[in-house]
């Protein structure tokens, strides 16, 4: 995994790419939006019977696992569901004040 | 009761089509109102090619592909100004091959290039069409050195853009995209035109020898009355109103865009910045099928690209400053529908790439880059899931012959022919004029209006031939 992984620092909060996220979902034809909602429930439980929790339950790393499953599945649907996220949230994350400025520190 | 509102044309749509149909009529002396689905922002009220454009500016948040296999991205914008608040502001003419097809396969009228002269100089003064007068973007000149390697033909595209005479380092340009909020806009208002944005138009109909606009604004109908009305609701929404108000002929059925693939490249020097601008050069050796050139490569955008390739070892954060983003588009006979849904406020979009258009986004993706390797890259990551990193001219063979298409990233931000024009109507929407076959006074009048993919950036197109059939309307062409 190429190093994008947290470009703010392990404690900060994600509240704003949650809200920009949920933003754009929002702002989608239904058409897409109900379907890519389904699948995301679908995602959230899909490890219940297995594991005995939800995905958001889960610890971090098992997460991760979970997400790295759907991103490399065979079913197409698996794979867009995790790009559109991924998608959303590495513009979010990228696109932080936080980052600029910590980049800037980084240039010296 | 409906709040309405009377006028002599109504203008549905405010980007470079709408823009320049308003602001030609409303100088001739027409009462001119012109309606507008999204907010009415300032030129700088965001930053170019950020998020929170994309909250502001972009219609349905950036998030209403084309449907197929693979999906491809759209890009439209939902606010006064339309496509041209959101562009790079690359410009060219209509070219003169294009234009006889139109002629030849269309029967559009009056559309040799001294037909469009006059208006091509008009709308390229209006917005200070111009090369840039600075250095380019250091991303922008590698691609030019490895055209030049490579003996391929590249230019530099003008845009319309004010630059100040105020130099960054390196002798680049500062220069102030002249959007229609900064030109046809405010012209158009100072010529009487009447702008309401926020308002939805849902339903044309004609009553008697007038129509009616049936809108919606902040949930309130607002009808309005008026003796013609241009549709300009770019590529998507105009075959979607019109389709709505039962008007279907030869609308919707032909959409055509430029699929585009892009690679992220990697060299050992600096090419991006803070305040990198996106470059203007583009390769057109294989033109008019297929083109390159600079996108933008802003980090989130860098970030974005890189998402194709979660196992490559980069350090964004470490080395984004050599890294730019170029893409490769073709232009091919493909199309496809828009079809509007029940309970939804969006049309859905069909188009189906070819397995041709595969094989040409192939030789097109090797060429660009051969190209970039050339220009002295030292990595590339083209937008398809799982490709290993290219590192030299011998892994291009890595690229498969027929892009895959569950692999794929396309995108595109050129959108057109959807109502094409033209004297044979049994394949065109509209006259050679932009008026909807069959309805006296309904015109179409932005990138629909397009009879085929241009294969260059469309807006100097759009202008053109909104000003023309404009002037025609007003019987002073």
């Amino acid at each position: 995994m190429h190093d994008h992984s947290d470009p703010i620092g392990a404690d900060a909060s994600y509240d704003d790419v949650t809200e920009f996220v949920v933003e754009q979902l929002r702002k989608m034809p239904v058409f897409f939006s109900r379907p890519i909602l389904l699948a995301t429930a679908v995602f959230g439980v899909s490890r219940l019977l297995l594991e005995g929790s939800l995905f958001h339950n889960r610890p971090p790393h098992q997460r991760c696992l979970q997400v790295e499953k759907w991103r490399r599945s065979r079913f197409a649907t698996s794979r867009d569901l995790i790009k559109f996220y991924t998608s959303l949230v590495v513009l979010a994350l990228y696109s932080r004040p936080a980052t600029s400025a910590r980049r800037m520190e980084g240039d010296g | 009761m409906a709040e309405t509102i009377q006028c002599q044309v109504a203008v549905i749509g405010s980007g470079p089509g709408g823009a320049v149909t308003a602001m030609t009529l409303a100088a001739k002396g027409f009462d001119v109102v012109m309606l507008e689905e999204g907010p009415y922002l300032k030129p700088d009220a965001c930053a170019p090619f950020s998020i929170e454009e994309m909250r502001r500016k972009y219609r349905y948040g950036g998030l209403n592909p084309a449907l197929g296999t693979p999906k491809v991205p759209l890009v439209e914008a939902c606010c006064v100004g339309g496509g041209s608040e959101i562009n790079s502001g690359l410009y060219h003419r209509t070219p003169p091959d294009v234009l006889e097809l139109w002629r030849e396969r269309f029967a559009v009228q009056h559309l040799k290039e001294p037909d469009l002269i006059s208006h091509f100089e008009a709308c390229e003064s209006a917005l200070s069409v111009q090369l840039n007068p600075g250095r380019q973007p250091a991303a922008s000149i590698k691609m030019k050195i490895g055209a030049e390697r490579l003996g391929w033909k590249t230019i530099e595209v003008p845009r319309w853009f004010k630059y100040s005479q105020m130099r960054a380092p390196n002798n680049v340009a500062r220069g102030i995209r002249q959007s229609m909020t900064e030109t046809f806009v405010p012209a158009a208002e100072a010529a009487g035109c009447r702008i309401v944005p926020g308002v939805r138009a849902e339903k044309l109909e004609r009553t008697g020898t007038h129509w009616q606009v049936r809108a919606v604004r902040q949930g309130d109908a607002l009808a309005i009355e008026t003796e013609a009305v241009f549709v300009c609701c770019g590529a998507i929404e105009t075959p979607a109103l019109l389709r709505r108000s039962r008007i279907k002929k030869n609308i919707g059925n032909s959409l055509a865009f430029h699929p585009t693939v892009k690679v992220v490249a990697v060299f050992d020097d600096e090419i991006n910045g803070e305040s990198a601008d996106i470059g203007a050069q583009q390769v057109k050796e294989f033109s008019p099928r297929v083109s390159m050139g600079c996108s933008i490569s802003s980090l989130p955008y860098l970030a974005l690209a890189m998402t194709d390739h979660p196992d490559a070892k980069v350090n964004l954060q470490r080395h984004w400053r050599q890294m730019s983003i170029y893409y490769a588009m073709i232009c091919g006979p493909t199309t496809g529908v828009v079809r509007n849904v029940p309970l939804s406020r969006a049309p859905l979009i069909r188009y189906s790439l070819s397995a041709q258009d595969l094989r040409d986004l192939s030789i097109a993706l090797v060429n660009l880059c051969r190209l970039l390797f050339a220009a002295g890259a030292t990595h590339l990551y083209p937008g398809i899931a799982g490709l290993p990193v290219l590192e030299g001219e011998g892994d291009l063979e890595k690229i498969p012959v027929e892009l895959p298409r569950n692999r794929t990233s396309l995108m595109t931000a050129h959108l057109f022919s959807s109502c094409p024009m033209g004297q044979a109507s049994d394949f065109t929407a509209v006259d050679s004029f932009g008026q909807v076959h069959g309805h006296r006074n309904l015109f179409v009048n932005d990138a629909s209006l397009l009879c085929t993919a241009p294969g260059v950036n469309p807006q100097g197109s759009i202008m053109a031939l909104a000003r023309r059939n404009a002037l025609h309307f007003s019987k002073d062409l």
